[in-house]
């Protein structure tokens, strides 16, 4: 090796790191599911939990608009009814979920979660059984009169076993 | 006026810094600690080999076919790109075991009876050896998850989560759990028998290029026989170090070949003779009886060590990654099957082989385009 | 404090040869190395022999059953010399030997035990009439020299010890330096 070979080396290795960095960096992109950007809102890291009857679908919803943009509501494919969630403390202290009035408002320029035990989009009344693996396709309905569509995939999961409780 | 070294630390040093800057949610330890999963090729083969191993040997569910195995790599191949790069799987319940991926890498692969599912591709099992006593335990699965890393906590968290993730479609058959001595100097790791193992091996791009990964139908992917190897090393102990090293043909203290040569990297020479005119390294020891008459390697391996913990007995899960499995470690086996003086204390107990798939691009999973399934 | 000062010397002696004895104890009864290793206890034709006429046929006899491998190097005045197929039998190798002219030979064997110990060695033997040269000893088996070696080893270390001590003593007593 000469005195040339290890000043290159640097710049080598830098780009080996940035070639790593990225890989981490947008590793959200890298499924197959496809996160639309609209109206500059979008939904990352979405996900269906796998099972029967009625399900969430969590992931992140991020509005990169100087507006605050509310989801209103939505449908998917194999659901007769979309309902946007919020899981409270019951009366008996036990976690109750229950449809959130006014939807789910992401802030201008900030995100907003959807996790299990958490805020979260729930598919009710499913047409049929859902699949590990498969990518379902959902699309939310906006404040500002456009609609957000994604595709999650279905995940076996067995945590967060909230009561629907509609009427409390 | 600096040294060689010290010009290299600068520049190691150098690169770091660039890496840490040009990568904010990563400090600048794990930057080096990421190995990316997406590629041409799956990483995990010619990576060298991280401190600990879980190999899954998984079939799946009865009636699934290349559409359910597509939704199962799916699964896998996000959850493994997330986790290799320092961030939770989706839906994972344990984030934070997350964080720190320690140059984990996850390495996908598909038994004989899946090959067919893919056009071109045909994986013929192993034939019998006559040392070969195989347990069904260890035996043939259709699918093979391959999990490296430097560190437990992130081994064990992508292991699980990907085991919760085949819930449905796969069915665990086995778990085999290695450890490989990494060392800082270059010098191959040592098995349980005190040996430096991995001396013979190919090194650079090319050499991985001609003997480990394919052309053809399976292009960019490479074809894994996996041996599980006990040792018997209640009599292995009986021996002294002369016998020991007569039996393998290098040295025990540096793995330097008994021929002579400064270390385990000199070339074993087989027709060197003592004072009597015997071969130095004995034509019956393992390394006169595995070599090629090429003089060099023949095939990646990429061994761990194994402890059984609920009996004790332990060896050698011995991994071999060839272009062309028939053609390169079927020869090498029967040779040492026929005659080998290792054989006394070694016994191969199981046996399975995979067609290791190709990598998979960015926002592509592992396996789709070789079964021909949609984006 | 006096009496046993005066008592020392003996008692000294005394515990000397005590241990002298053990050491001597504890090396015969090595018994471990001494029977990993396999040694050859004869051989027909016998080391340095003298024969009248070409041996058609030799036999080593060693302490251990053998493995199957096992090699043999014939050299004769004229260079090496193919000899019949080496057989192993339990504990012994036998081959059958070329016809050969008169002349000075050299049988070199490689075994290795059934428990995977080799020994490599030869033995050498002169066919006919020829000048009665001193035949080259073969080089001895090198674990009983090393048990013997430390066998020896231990006794002079001990011996040196146990004078030294003494000796030290004496001189203490005499100095009347402090323990
Ligand atoms: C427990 C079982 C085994 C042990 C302990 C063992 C150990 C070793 C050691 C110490 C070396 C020399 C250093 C090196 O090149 O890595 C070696 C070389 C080698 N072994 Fe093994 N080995 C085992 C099983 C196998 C098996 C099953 C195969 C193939 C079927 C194999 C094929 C080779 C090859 C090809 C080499 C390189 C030989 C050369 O080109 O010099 N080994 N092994
Ligand atoms: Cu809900």
């Amino acid at each position: 090796m000469n005195l040339k070979n290890y000043l290159l080396l640097p710049i080598f290795i830098a780009l080996l790191a940035l070639n790593g960095c990225s890989g981490s960096n947008d590793s959200d992109k890298s499924s197959a599911s496809h996160n639309s950007v609209h109206s500059g809102i979008k939904v990352s890291d979405a996900w269906v939990a796998q099972k029967p009857d009625m399900t969430g679908v969590f992931g992140v919803v991020m509005n990169h608009t100087d507006k605050d943009i509310t989801i209103t509501g939505g449908t998917s494919e194999v659901a007769t009814k979309v309902e946007l969630h919020e899981t409270v403390a019951a009366a008996d202290g036990s976690m109750k979920m229950r449809p959130k009035p006014g939807g789910f408002t992401i802030k201008a320029n900030s995100m907003h979660e959807l996790a299990p035990g958490k805020d979260h989009i729930m598919l009710m009344g499913l047409s049929r059984e859902l699949k590990p693996g498969e990518q379902l396709r959902i699309t939310l309905e906006l404040s500002n009169g456009d609609s957000l569509e994604f595709t999650a995939p279905v995940k076996p999961f067995t945590g967060a076993e909230e009561d629907y409780d509609p009427e409390s | 006026m600096p040294t060689r070294r010290t010009i290299l630390r600068a520049g190691v040093l150098a690169g770091a810094g660039v890496a840490a800057s040009a990568c904010k949610p990563l400090s600048p330890e794990k930057s080096t600690s990421v190995i990316a999963f997406h590629g041409l090729r799956q990483a995990g083969v010619q990576t060298s080999p991280q401190s600990h191993l879980v190999l899954l040997g998984i079939d799946l569910t009865p009636k699934s076919g290349a559409e359910d195995l597509g939704r199962l790599m799916w699964l896998w191949s996000d959850d493994a790109a997330r986790l290799t790069s320092g961030q939770p799987a989706l839906a994972d319940t344990e984030p934070e075991l997350a964080v720190d991926p320690a140059n984990l890498t996850v390495t996908f692969g598909i038994g004989p009876r899946l090959t067919q599912l893919v056009s071109g591709v045909t994986l013929d099992p192993l034939p019998h050896f006559s040392t070969d006593k195989l347990q069904e335990r260890w035996g043939q699965t259709d699918l093979v998850v391959q999990l490296c890393a430097d560190d437990l906590i992130s081994l064990t968290h992508a292991q699980r989560m990907l085991l919760k993730d085949m819930a449905g479609l796969g069915v665990l058959r086995w778990t085999q759990s290695g450890f490989h001595q990494r060392t800082d100097d270059g010098s191959s790791g040592r098995n349980l028998m005190g040996q430096l193992d991995g001396s013979v091996n190919p090194r650079n791009a090319n050499e991985h290029d001609a003997l480990v990964w394919a052309d053809g139908a399976w292009k960019h992917g490479t074809f894994l026989a996996v041996r599980r190897i006990e040792m018997h090393l209640d009599t292995w102990d009986e021996l002294d170090r002369e016998a020991r090293e007569f039996t393998i043909g290098r040295k025990l203290s540096n793995g330097a070949p008994l021929s002579g040569g400064k270390d385990e990297f000199a070339d074993p020479d087989l027709h060197a003779t003592d004072k009597h005119g015997f071969a130095l390294i004995d034509p019956a020891s393992h390394v006169a009886r595995s070599r090629s008459a090429m003089n060099g390697p023949q095939f990646l391996r990429r061994g761990y060590n194994y402890v059984e913990p609920t009996d004790g007995t332990s060896g050698l899960i011995f991994m071999a990654y060839a272009s062309d499995l028939a053609g390169q470690f079927v020869p090498v086996q029967q040779r040492l099957a026929e005659q080998d003086l290792l054989n006394q204390w070694t016994q191969a107990i199981g046996s399975a082989v995979y067609a290791i798939w190709p990598g998979a691009p960015k926002g592509d999973y592992v396996g789709r385009a070789q079964l021909g399934l949609p984006r | 404090m006096k009496a046993l000062s005066a008592s020392a010397p003996r008692a000294i002696a005394r515990l000397a040869a005590c241990l002298l004895m053990i050491a001597v104890g504890v090396v015969a009864s090595l018994p471990l190395p001494a029977q990993a290793h396999v040694l050859l206890l004869r051989s027909d034709p016998a080391d340095g022999s003298v024969l009248k006429e070409a041996p058609t046929r030799a036999v080593f006899e060693f302490n251990q059953p053998l493995a199957p491998t096992a090699y043999v190097i014939l050299t004769g005045p004229d260079g090496p010399l193919t000899t019949g197929p080496v057989k192993v039998q339990a504990k012994t190798l036998t081959l059958t030997l070329p016809k050969v002219t008169d002349g000075r030979y050299r049988l070199a064997y490689r075994v290795i035990s059934a428990s995977g110990h080799p020994l490599t060695n030869s033995i050498s033997y002169v066919v006919g009439k020829i000048a009665p040269r001193t035949m080259k000893q073969p080089p001895r088996e090198r674990s009983p020299d090393w048990i013997a070696a430390t066998g020896v080893g231990a006794v002079v270390l001990l011996g040196i010890g146990a004078g030294w001590f003494v000796v030290r003593r004496k001189r203490q007593r005499q100095t009347g330096s402090p323990q």
